[in-house]
């Protein structure tokens, strides 16, 4: 177990080394010369050739890569990821600001999840090939299949356009919160409906099942004390994927709803090119999925020390 | 029998899951409605406040916040004529070349400290925008007569009143500043509300400055909220979650016109959109505009119907400018101007005179090679949701007449970027030195702009003489003159002069519109709900 | 399995049959545009904005007049186009690389596989997001930030089928037999994953229909004027209050290819690869 704790962390630390040099590389890809952008930003267009020099010798634009890159790790480490080039706010205030409305949106999004897709998907399970589970599989299969920008839109259109009984954009009180976690968790209850179904049909094959149903225990019982715990089990493993699904989901439901989450930061960055910005929204989101996925699979090894799920480490 | 029991459970649970739901949803925005405070007008606009100190130009809709935390010393009135603000009079002895300002007694500051000459002259010290700008460098000096005269001793004569009309100059108070003149941080005008909180990108909430001089404003409130698309306004609108919206599309218009309990209102404003040609080229001939040429310029501005514009795309909320460079709510705009029409014969016919030739495809070609041309503008819709449409329409006018365009909807920093290089054929905006009624805007194709892409030396002989007056009939005649150049030598074909429309729930009582954009007058506005 | 054994199964799931009917007749719809309408999708009529399904517009007309049904058909091109591309330039990539990777091991399949666990680090459509924003807007530059984010979770799928088969009695046979390693990959490495990376392949091709549009639709698709359906809903959306028309019919367009790859690959799944787990189809 310490092992594997080991080897998952170094992996950690591996991939977060990573996800700077990628979020660092790509900047640094990014068209045109940062230090016009960044001079530009602070003089305004009618710019000297002097300033834009000024600049890069403050900034150190003509540093080789590496020490760049050590410096902007070095700045990393105290929390500081710079200014953005078009508000001048502290990237890192900024996306504190944001991260707490990406929760609520994500949390709330999750109990729509688990509140719809355990029932369904256990009855799914429970009904195997009969109508009740065709119906609940062809439904999560479209549930699954909607663009979630599409049946954002057809939600403001109804409940916000046609009903007015909904607001459609922005944070506010608990109506703002509505359709954009139902946008968002209707999309991730159907594909975990599914997973819960065959989660669910794996443990009622299960020998001990059998032996319960032998011993005369009705299906409800026998589902709420063996059935239910061992078949979310499996689904808890994908919790990982789930919040990777919930933090690409969020980037295009918090721009159609205007919700002012990290998601919608990062759209917007990237519509004004604001470099700095993006880069801080690419890494907290991709340390954040990397330590939740690493955090997953070691708490799983905890609960389970029979299944190492991991093929390549 | 056991599974059936089951199968009635799950339905059960469901059910009963889905109630919840249902209730919820119905339930929920009825209570937190009523968590609206009585007297306080919410306002969606389309912009951020990018700043709230003299160093930077406020941006887009932050103006109309501005306009309601700071005063300027010389305000404008429904019809645009200047009427005393922080300043209860002035004049100037010596026909523009000094200017005495009498300012207002008994104004305080949101910090209860006290507005005198030294606020002004801190106002137009050299670190703060305007003079930084180059828009105010005229200003030699400032000097206080007294507690409340101040004396702006220009380098040459001019007509400096109309500059300090303009919101975004306003009156800050000196406790803003730290002693190298940067920004300490506090938002501290004389306006009839004060800053509570401004939350980025989300909402300014703005209370009422009880010590307000003028007359008392009847709302506690005023919240701002960003809400940068424009259909998103209508709906929180027709949704009541916000009380009055700016800048709806104008294809709503009728339809919110139509909604019980909405009001619209509009008028036509001093801004007017327009296609700025780069007629010089590139600096580094990277790419060479066809637009250098006069006559391709005079075959744009025939091939665009504006009138259509108008009509089919803006549902008539405008007016169509057809090359006139001035809205006629401008001072000297001239009426006789003579103006374009949309007619694709006389547009071929200038394209010919250079040996364009149309071919097969509907294109036109010289020497093999097709005519192409970019089209820039900003995709950040801060000016009005018609940009986009209207940059739409235009291609496909200009596609009918032959000429291949690519449209390039850029952010305003690569906008910038490119227009700095050189890089683009045509750019569409609007406004652009652009206050009150004063028509200083031809300083747009003044050869020694940032943002002129046209050198003419008659032309440029005309706008530093009519800047370097302040008698109204001197300016007139270069006023009328410059109108007439634009026409000529079209550094830029006008399209449309802007309605602006404000669309408000009728609990929002006495709201009367004026004519400037960046004016938001809330001056005995009141929620009734 | 069995071409035959397939087919008749095939053919006795309504499923299948419904799903690939929709698809064929989408697909018929989009490929003869010309032949179905005569409206010009870039055809801009000013005089009839906006105006309501009727017998001369079939879904009536846009913003700028054009054919709203002449624009989803050719859209549809436009978006079909990016899909297959990035799909099966990721699938080439990724499968290649997997089973080199798988094949050979060693350092190669070390620095690979640290690689693709850097890329599967982000959520999918936040790396092509950020790529594509940064390439800026345009055909080309979508497909590239699509497959260039697509690519590792073929290599993931099929290095791990790799691995599996690598330990089997006949590749060791084979082996020790000295043929050659390509021609073992060949024989009898691939034919054992790819049913495995179909299933996969099929569930993707919705996945980036998805992905694709959903990037258009915040902009860094396709330009205007060209029609794609993706873009054609972010336009739509000013005027989703008085012509929601704009917003729902490119939309239901991309659900309903979306729908009938998923239940055709839902299907697929079933017949060929019985024993995958759920996820991996789903979210893959």
């Amino acid at each position: 177990m310490i092992a594997y704790a080991l080897k998952r962390l170094v992996l950690l630390g591996f991939i977060l080394f990573g996800i700077t040099l990628l979020t660092f590389g790509l900047m640094h890809m990014a068209p045109g010369d940062p230090a016009f952008t960044i001079a530009e930003g602070r003089y305004g267009t009618d710019l000297t050739p002097e300033q834009v020099e000024q600049v890069r010798a403050e900034e150190g634009f003509d540093d080789g890569w590496w020490v760049q890159y050590q410096k902007w790790v070095s700045h990393l480490l105290e929390l500081d990821m710079g200014r953005s080039l078009v508000t001048y706010k502290s990237v890192t205030s900024e996306i504190a600001a944001r991260i707490p409305y990406t929760f609520v949106l994500a949390f709330t999004a999750s109990i729509i999840t688990f509140a719809t897709s355990i029932p369904l998907g256990i009855a799914s399970a429970v009904r195997k090939g009969r109508r009740q589970d065709v119906a609940v599989r062809v439904l999560s299969l479209v549930a699954a299949s909607m663009p979630n920008f599409w049946l954002g839109l057809l939600l403001i259109w109804v409940f916000a356009v046609v009903l007015g009984v909904l607001p459609s954009f922005g944070a506010g009180g608990v109506a703002h919160l509505i359709l954009p976690a139902f946008t968002l968790g209707i999309s991730m209850a159907a594909i975990n409906t599914r997973l819960v179904r065959s989660a669910m049909i794996e443990v009622l094959s299960q020998e001990y099942i059998a032996t319960a149903r032998m011993k005369g225990l009705d299906d409800w019982t026998i589902i709420s004390r063996h059935g239910l715990k061992n078949a979310l089990l499996p689904v808890l493993t994908f919790a990982g994927l789930q919040l990777g699904f919930l933090l690409g989901g969020a980037v295009v439901v918090e721009t159609v709803f205007s919700w002012p989450g990290i998601g919608k930061l990062l759209v917007d960055s990237i519509m004004v090119k604001d470099f700095s910005m993006i880069q801080g929204c690419v890494l907290v989101i991709g340390a954040t999925f990397a330590i939740v996925n690493i955090g997953v699979d070691l708490a799983y090894a905890a609960i389970d020390p029979r299944i190492r799920w991991d093929v390549d480490a | 029998m056991e599974r059936m029991k089951l199968d009635r459970k799950i339905v059960a649970i469901v059910a009963v899951a889905a109630v919840v739901v249902l209730i919820t949803v119905a339930v929920l925005p009825g209570l937190l409605n009523s968590a609206e405070e009585d007297n306080e007008l919410r306002i969606a606009i389309s912009s951020d406040v990018n700043s709230w100190y003299l160093t930077a130009f406020p941006d887009g809709d932050a103006r109309y916040v501005w306009a309601q935390v700071f005063e300027t010393l010389i305000r404008l009135d429904t019809n645009l004529d200047m009427v005393p603000g922080l300043a209860e009079s002035w004049y100037s002895p010596d026909n523009g070349l000094t200017w005495i300002f009498n300012l207002t007694q008994g104004v305080e500051f949101h910090d209860g400290s006290d507005f005198n000459a030294s606020a002004v002259i801190f106002s137009y010290s050299d670190l703060l925008s305007a003079k930084q700008w180059g828009i105010l460098s005229k200003i030699n000096s400032t000097v206080a007569l007294s507690d409340h005269t101040v004396q702006f001793n220009m380098k040459s004569a001019m007509a400096l009143p109309y500059y300090l009309t303009h919101v975004a100059w306003p009156i800050l108070s000196p406790n803003a500043a730290n002693a190298d003149g940067s920004w300490n941080g506090q938002v501290i005008g004389t306006g009839p509300f004060k800053l509570e909180e401004h939350v980025t990108d989300q909402e300014i909430r703005l209370v009422r400055n009880e010590g307000y001089w003028g007359e008392a404003p009847v709302l506690e409130r005023v919240t701002f909220k960003v809400v940068k698309d424009a259909t998103t306004r209508v709906m929180a609108l027709k949704a009541g979650d916000v009380d009055m919206i700016l800048k709806p599309s104008e294809s709503d218009v009728d339809d919110l016109d139509d909604t019980d309990g909405i009001g619209v209102q509009t008028k036509l404003t001093t801004f007017t959109d327009f296609l700025q040609f780069n007629t010089k080229g590139d600096a580094h001939n990277l790419t060479t505009s066809p637009f250098q040429d006069l006559n391709v310029r005079k075959a744009v501005a025939y091939a665009i119907d504006t009138e259509a514009l108008v009509e089919d795309l803006l549902y008539g909320y405008g007016e169509a400018a057809r090359g006139r460079p001035y809205s006629p709510c401008m001072m000297f705009s001239d009426p006789g101007l003579p103006l374009y029409s949309a007619d694709l014969d006389t547009s071929n016919w200038y394209m010919e005179q250079s040996g364009w030739e149309k071919e097969d495809d509907g294109y036109y070609y010289k020497n093999g090679t097709r005519f192409q041309a970019t089209l820039m503008l900003s995709n950040e819709d801060a000016w009005g949701p018609r940009f986009n449409i209207m940059a739409d329409a235009i291609q496909a006018m200009l596609g009918e007449a032959g000429m291949d365009i690519e449209l390039v909807k850029v952010p305003t920093t690569t906008c910038n970027a490119k227009e700095a290089s050189g890089d683009f054929s045509m750019i569409m905006r609007t406004g652009y030195f652009v206050w009150g009624a004063y028509p200083r805007h031809f300083l747009v194709h003044f050869q020694f702009n940032v943002y002129s892409h046209y050198a003419n030396a008659s032309y440029n002989a005309l706008v530093t003489a009519s800047d370097a007056t302040n008698d109204l009939e001197v300016m007139e005649e270069k006023y009328l003159a410059l109108q007439q150049a634009v026409i000529d030598g079209l550094p830029a074909f006008y399209l449309v002069h802007e309605y602006k429309i404000v669309a408000y729930r009728d609990w929002v009582k006495g709201y009367h519109m004026t004519a400037e954009d960046p004016w938001l007058n809330l001056n005995g506005v009141s929620v009734e709900r | 399995m069995h071409d035959r054994k397939l087919k008749k199964r095939f053919l006795g799931s309504p499923t299948a049959l419904v799903a690939s009917g929709m698809l064929m007749v989408m697909a018929f719809m989009v490929m003869a545009a010309p032949l179905i309408t005569s409206y010009d999708p870039l055809d801009v009529d000013l005089k009839d904005r906006l105006s309501l399904p009727g017998p001369e517009h079939l879904l009536g007309t846009d913003e700028l007049g054009r054919d709203l049904f002449a624009r989803v058909l050719y859209g549809g091109q436009n978006t079909l186009l990016i899909a297959l591309t990035v799909a099966f330039m990721a699938f080439a990539i990724g499968t290649t690389m997997g089973l080199l990777s798988g094949y050979y091991g060693g350092v190669l399949d070390m620095t690979l596989m640290r690689f693709v666990d850097i890329m599967l680090a982000f959520p999918h459509i936040i790396l092509a997001l950020v790529i594509a924003g940064l390439m800026g807007p345009g055909l080309e530059n979508l497909i590239l930030a699509l497959t260039l984010t697509h690519w590792p979770a073929y290599v993931r799928m099929a290095r791990s089928g790799t691995l599996q088969v690598k330990e089997m009695t006949f590749v060791e046979a084979a082996r020790s037999m000295r043929f050659s390693n390509l021609w073992i990959i060949r024989r009898h490495v691939l034919p054992n994953v790819s049913d495995s990376l179909m299933v996969m392949l099929a569930m993707d091709l919705a996945n980036v229909i998805i992905i694709a549009s959903a990037l258009s639709f915040l902009g860094l698709g396709i330009q205007p004027p060209t029609p794609e359906w993706g873009s054609m809903l972010r336009a739509g959306v000013p005027y989703l209050t008085t012509s929601p028309l704009l917003t729902f019919v490119p939309g239901a367009f991309i659900f309903l290819t979306v729908v009938s790859i998923n239940l055709l690959g839902d299907w697929l799944r079933d017949v060929l690869d019985p024993h995958s787990h759920e996820i991996e189809a789903v979210v893959a």
